[in-house]
């Protein structure tokens, strides 16, 4: 890819974006999950 | 952005979202298996703890068991024998019951006997209570005629003390005049005097001996018959002498002054101017009928 100046070559937030976001927000999430699974154990893994 | 890009983006979202709701599943529907471990080796323990009690106290109810078991056995023993003497007992009550129910039996048949015995009595009794007031009607009639009876007696033993005066009064008279008669030398004796009065029997004696007075005329005869003959003091007889076979001959007549039983004295009222009285001559009665 070429490299553009960012203020005239930055593209515009497409939908694309938008659901990079949203995978974030699920991988985040389901972090969340299985931290408190993990916690519910007491951090003991044996 | 290419093509390729995009693709990668779609399924990387597809990817997380997968992710997220498997980890919110887990974490939603999964079980604690580290407290259920705890819960069930408390729960062990526990179940342990309860199964040494539960031997320990099996170990002790058997040691009683065993005990009592001993104690029982003894006491079964001597029930046993308890259990003899009482059947022994029992048959020899069994015998008694019978003897009872015999006596019993007859006790009944006594106590009917006399029920009937009683009913019978006591309609007696009833027939007697009739009788009893009609017996009590006559005793009152009765005592009313006792009443009068006695009041008639009183009457009467009046009028006998007035006859028994006047009778004892008699009786002097009678008792005086007695004196007076045999003072007079007459014969008091009823029965002597009928007889005497009466005509003797018909007999015929013999002169057995003669008694003269100073004069020498026969004053007594002594005769063969008497008082069984029939003869009474104060009776006549004529002295006959039989000359002929046909022909006698009147020498007098006597009266009886002593009399025995088969001889008699009499003294001569009357006397022959042809003949004298002899020994041997016949006495006879019969000329007087």
């Amino acid at each position: 890819m070429s490299r553009r100046s960012s203020t005239s070559e930055d593209p515009t937030p497409d939908i694309y974006v938008g659901l990079l976001f949203v995978a974030v927000g699920a991988l985040l999430t389901g972090c969340i999950f299985l931290a408190l699974e993990l916690a519910s154990y007491g951090w003991q893994f044996q | 952005m290419s093509y390729v890009g995009k693709i990668l983006v779609v399924v990387q979202v597809v990817l997380s979202l997968l992710f997220m709701t498997f980890a919110g599943a887990v974490f939603t529907v999964h079980q604690n298996w580290q407290t259920k471990y705890k819960q069930s080796q408390e729960q062990l323990k526990k179940s342990q703890g309860e199964v040494t009690i539960a031997r320990e106290e099996l170990t002790n109810a058997r040691r009683d068991f065993e005990s009592k078991f001993a104690e029982e056995s003894q006491r079964a023993n001597g029930l046993a024998a308890k259990n003899t003497t009482l059947t022994a007992q029992v048959t020899e009550m069994k015998t008694m019951v019978d003897q009872l129910q015999q006596q019993r039996a007859t006790q009944t048949g006594l106590a009917e006997a006399k029920a009937t015995e009683a009913k019978f009595r006591q309609e007696e009794s009833d027939k007697q209570r009739v009788e009893n007031r009609k017996l009590q009607t006559k005793l009152d009639e009765s005592a009313a005629e006792i009443r009068d009876l006695r009041d008639k007696l009183f009457t009467q033993e009046e009028a006998y003390r007035q006859l028994n005066k006047t009778y004892e009064n008699g009786l002097a008279q009678l008792a005086f005049l007695k004196r007076v008669v045999s003072n007079a030398g007459l014969e008091t004796d009823p029965e002597v005097v009928a007889k005497s009065m009466a005509p003797p029997p018909p007999v015929d004696g013999i002169v057995k001996s003669v008694r003269k007075n100073r004069t020498n005329r026969v004053q007594f005869v002594e005769l063969s018959i008497g008082s069984d003959d029939g003869l009474v003091k104060g009776n006549e007889l004529d002295v006959v002498r039989i000359t002929d076979k046909d022909k006698s001959e009147w020498l007098g007549r006597v009266r009886l002054v002593e009399l025995g039983a088969n001889w008699a004295v009499g003294e001569v009222i009357t006397a022959s101017k042809n003949g004298i009285i002899q020994e041997g001559d016949n006495v006879t009665s019969k000329l007087n009928l």
